[in-house]
C-alpha cells in the first residue's frame, strides 16, 4: 500500500512537472549598450515572413529593423510630432503588407513600408490605448466617452470612423462611480485586451482584471458579439471589491490577478500573458507571470508557464513568440521558439 | 461712464499688458543667463560633462533629477557611455535643490543662483573644456547617438 502511495506520488509530481515545463525555447536575444542594439523601452515588435524583425521603443521614440540574425538593418524617428518624428507613446506594431504602428499620443496610426519607409499617417481623432488590424479594418482599444468603461472603435484603412462595439463590463463594477475617485478606480479595473484572427476571422477581448474566471468574449469582423468562453484561474481567485475604494484598504492578505496581453497562436488556440500578484496589506510579497494557451472553443487551459525571467510578450506567431526583457539592466528584444 | 473713468481703465490695461510683456522678457532673460552660466561651468571644468536641465514650476524643482534621473532615456545614455571614465554628468538644478542630487554639484555657484529654468531640457555635451554638441528637448535615439558619436 505504501509502495503504491509513493508510486503514485511520484507520478502525480512527474505530471505536474510536465504540465509546467517550460516550452520556451531562446532563440534570439538583441540588446547591447551599442547604439544600434541600445534600446530604452521596448513596446512593440513584430517579424515579417522573411523573419526580419521589427522593434519600436516608446522612450527612444524610434522603429528599428533587424536581419533574421539579429543583425542591425535600419533605424528611423525621433522625438516630436512632426513627419518622420514619433511620440514617447508609440504603442503596439503590427505586420500585414506593411507595418502598422500605434503613435498614440500624436493620435495617428503610421503605415511603413518593410524597409522602414514611411508611406502615410492615418490620424485618429482620439486617444486610442491599444489597437489591431485585421483585413481593411483597425480595432482600436478606446475610453468610452464619459464613461469609466472601455471599448472598441472600428476605423476603415483611411481612418474613417465605422461604429464602435464592445459593451460588458467587469461584473464587480458598479454601473455608475459614486464618485470622482471611484471613476478613477473604475477606469483603471476595466481595461481589455484585444486580439484579432484573419484567418477565423474573428476577435478575441477580454478583461485585463478578470473576477471569478478569466472570461474571452469573440466577436465577428463587424463587432457583432458571437459567443464567450470561461477558463479557470491557476488559482482559486475572485476580484475583491476594496480595490475599488481610493486609496484601497488593504486587508492583511490579498492577491490581485491580471492579463497584459491576449495573443492568437492558431485557430484554435489562444495565448494570455496572465500575473498573479500576492500581496501582505500593500506590499506585494510575490509575483508570478505566467503563459497561458486556452482552447478558444472550450476555454481549457491547454499549457501553462510560469515565466522566468519575468518578459513581456509583444507578439506571437505560430511558432515564435517575441517579447522584451523586464527587469534586466540591459533592455532586450527576446525571441522564442514555441511548441504547443 | 465719464471721459476720466474710461482713460482710467484704458491705462490700466496698459499696464498690465506692459506688466505681462516685462514677466515673459524676464523669464525668457533668466532661462538664457542659465544657458550662459551652463556653458560657462562646462568651459571652466577640465573634465568632460553632460548637463540636463529642467524644472516643474508647481514646485519648483528639477524634473530631471526628481523623476527623470531613473528614466529610461537618461539611463540609456550611462549605459552607451559607462565605458569612459573621463566622463562626468552634472545635473542642474536651479531652484529647490534636492538632497539626493546635492552631493553631485561640483560648482558651488549653483546653490546661490535661482534663475528660472528653460522650457524645455537643455543638452550640453564639453569635450576638453569645449562644447563639442548641444541638443535641446526629451533626450531620444538622434541625441543618444550624437552623444556616442562625440566620445567614441
Amino acid at each position: 500500500m505504501q509502495k503504491k502511495l509513493i508510486y503514485l506520488g511520484c507520478a502525480f509530481i512527474f505530471i505536474f512537472n510536465q504540465y509546467l515545463s517550460a516550452q520556451l525555447n531562446k532563440i534570439i536575444d538583441i540588446g547591447s549598450n551599442d547604439p544600434d542594439y541600445l534600446f530604452m523601452h521596448i513596446s512593440g515588435a513584430t517579424v515579417d515572413e522573411n523573419r526580419n524583425i521589427y522593434v519600436c521603443d516608446s522612450k527612444g521614440s524610434f522603429l528599428r529593423k533587424y536581419d533574421s540574425t539579429g543583425k542591425f538593418i535600419k533605424e528611423i524617428g525621433r522625438r516630436g510630432e512632426g513627419p518622420g518624428e514619433f511620440s514617447n507613446s508609440l504603442k503596439s506594431l503590427l505586420i500585414d503588407e506593411n507595418l502598422y504602428l500605434l503613435d498614440s499620443l500624436n493620435h495617428r496610426i503610421v503605415e511603413v513600408d518593410c524597409d522602414l519607409n514611411i508611406k502615410r499617417y492615418i490620424n485618429l481623432k482620439e486617444l486610442a490605448i491599444s489597437f489591431d488590424k485585421m483585413d481593411d479594418k483597425f480595432y482600436l482599444v478606446r475610453r468610452k466617452a464619459g464613461e469609466p468603461f472601455m471599448e472598441v472603435a472600428v476605423y476603415d484603412i483611411n481612418g474613417k470612423f465605422i461604429m464602435k462595439f464592445f459593451d460588458f463590463c467587469p461584473p464587480y463594477l458598479p454601473e455608475k462611480p459614486r464618485s470622482k475617485s471611484e471613476y478613477a478606480t473604475m477606469l483603471s479595473h476595466s481595461e481589455i485586451v484585444l486580439a484579432t484572427n484573419k484567418e477565423k476571422k474573428e476577435i478575441a477581448a477580454s478583461f485585463a482584471r478578470p473576477d471569478k474566471y478569466i472570461e474571452v468574449y469573440f466577436f465577428d469582423r463587424n463587432g457583432q458579439f458571437q459567443r464567450s468562453i470561461r477558463a479557470n484561474h491557476v488559482e482559486d481567485y475572485h476580484f475583491e471589491s476594496f480595490w475599488l475604494s481610493f486609496p484601497p484598504k488593504y486587508p492583511a492578505q490579498s492577491k490581485l490577478i491580471g492579463i497584459s496581453t491576449i495573443k492568437y497562436i492558431d485557430e484554435q488556440k489562444i495565448l494570455l500573458e496572465y500575473w498573479v500578484s500576492k500581496l501582505n496589506y500593500q506590499q506585494i510579497i510575490k509575483e508570478d507571470e505566467y503563459l497561458l494557451i486556452i482552447d478558444t472553443k472550450t476555454g481549457n487551459v491547454i499549457h501553462k508557464e510560469i515565466l522566468v525571467p519575468k518578459i513581456r510578450i509583444l507578439d506571437a506567431k505560430k511558432d515564435l513568440l517575441i517579447a522584451a526583457s523586464i527587469d534586466e539592466e540591459i533592455p532586450k528584444l527576446l525571441l522564442y521558439r514555441i511548441n504547443y | 461712464m465719464t471721459y476720466k473713468s474710461h482713460l482710467f481703465r484704458v491705462e490700466l490695461v496698459v499696464f498690465i499688458l506692459i506688466m505681462i510683456n516685462l514677466l515673459i522678457f524676464i523669464s525668457c532673460n533668466q532661462s538664457n543667463k542659465l544657458y550662459e552660466l551652463l556653458r560657462g561651468l562646462g568651459s571652466k571644468e577640465d573634465k568632460i560633462i553632460l548637463i540636463l536641465g529642467r524644472s516643474i514650476n508647481s514646485n519648483k524643482s528639477c524634473l530631471a533629477c526628481q523623476s527623470n534621473l531613473n528614466s529610461e532615456q537618461w539611463k540609456a545614455l550611462r549605459r552607451v557611455l559607462r565605458n569612459r571614465k573621463d566622463i562626468e554628468f552634472i545635473i542642474c538644478l536651479p531652484k529647490g535643490i534636492n538632497v539626493y542630487n546635492y552631493a553631485e554639484f561640483p560648482s558651488e555657484s549653483f546653490k546661490a543662483i535661482e534663475i528660472k529654468a528653460p522650457s524645455e531640457d537643455i543638452w550640453m555635451i564639453f569635450k576638453g573644456n569645449k562644447l563639442m554638441g548641444e541638443y535641446k528637448g526629451v533626450a531620444d535615439m538622434v541625441f543618444i547617438r550624437q552623444a556616442f558619436e562625440i566620445f567614441y
